[in-house]
């Protein structure tokens, strides 16, 4: 089945918190990119809806993570943030 | 009460502190001060107030405050129409930079990217946050792709 994509209030809000780094824009379209392709064979967080993408942190990309949940036949794309490979 | 304002409002715009003192450029110290009810400067305030995007109110005794968001209104508005633009030329071009542009995908391996992420304490907290928002409403929809 074909997803929509919806971006919501959050994900923009997140958005604005990033650098403005070119590599950082790049490795986010990159994320989304694979995130709307895989969204349904990502597992879930814990006991939550929520699903979440990375860049691989052994990769050459800027470390982003994406939240998002599926919902009404749509991708939610709910935040996006940098993190940090030995964040606890 | 104002401390009180600050903090739901920032929780309920996914923001951490860290979050929200580095967007003021504040110390951290500070925003913790402000949501403890401890006395910050005038110019603290305005700062921490104006980067937090759903504080619309802040009650001071018996005096309501209503903050004016424009500037961080006008960034917002500024990275959604770049944001789109760029989406639109991503699909426009059918592919990003140094990938097939007319092969299929249906979930590839990607070494670039992880599904499922790290799997830390701080993801899951901020995947429970985040669902707590959905379930109370607060992550109204903007637009469609």
């Amino acid at each position: 089945m074909e997803l929509r994509v919806e971006y919501l209030d959050p994900f923009y809000d997140s958005f604005l918190l990033l650098d403005d780094r070119p590599e950082t824009f790049h490795a986010l379209v990159v994320l989304l990119d694979d995130t709307v392709h895989a969204a349904e064979t990502v597992p879930l967080v814990g006991d939550t809806d929520m699903r979440v993408m990375v860049t691989d942190p052994e990769g050459d990309l800027v470390l982003l993570r994406v939240y998002f949940f599926i919902e009404d036949g749509a991708i939610q794309i709910m935040k996006v943030q940098h993190y940090r490979a030995d964040e606890p | 009460m104002l401390e009180n304002d600050v903090k739901l409002a920032r929780e309920a715009a996914g923001l951490s502190v860290t979050d929200v003192a580095k967007l003021a450029n504040v110390p951290r110290q500070q925003v913790y001060a402000l949501e403890q009810g401890a006395n910050v400067t005038l110019d603290t305030l305005r700062r921490i107030t104006s980067v937090i995007p759903n504080l619309e109110r802040l009650t001071l005794g018996k005096v309501e405050l209503v903050t004016a968001n424009e500037d961080l209104e006008e960034a917002r508005r500024a990275a959604l129409d770049l944001f789109d633009v760029a989406r639109r030329l991503v699909a426009a071009l059918g592919a990003l930079p140094g990938k097939p542009a007319s092969t299929p995908r249906q979930a590839p391996p990607n070494r670039a990217v992880r599904r499922g992420g790290t799997g830390s304490e701080t993801e899951r907290r901020t995947a429970r946050q985040l669902e707590e928002m959905v379930r109370k409403g607060k992550h109204k929809r903007r637009t469609d792709a």
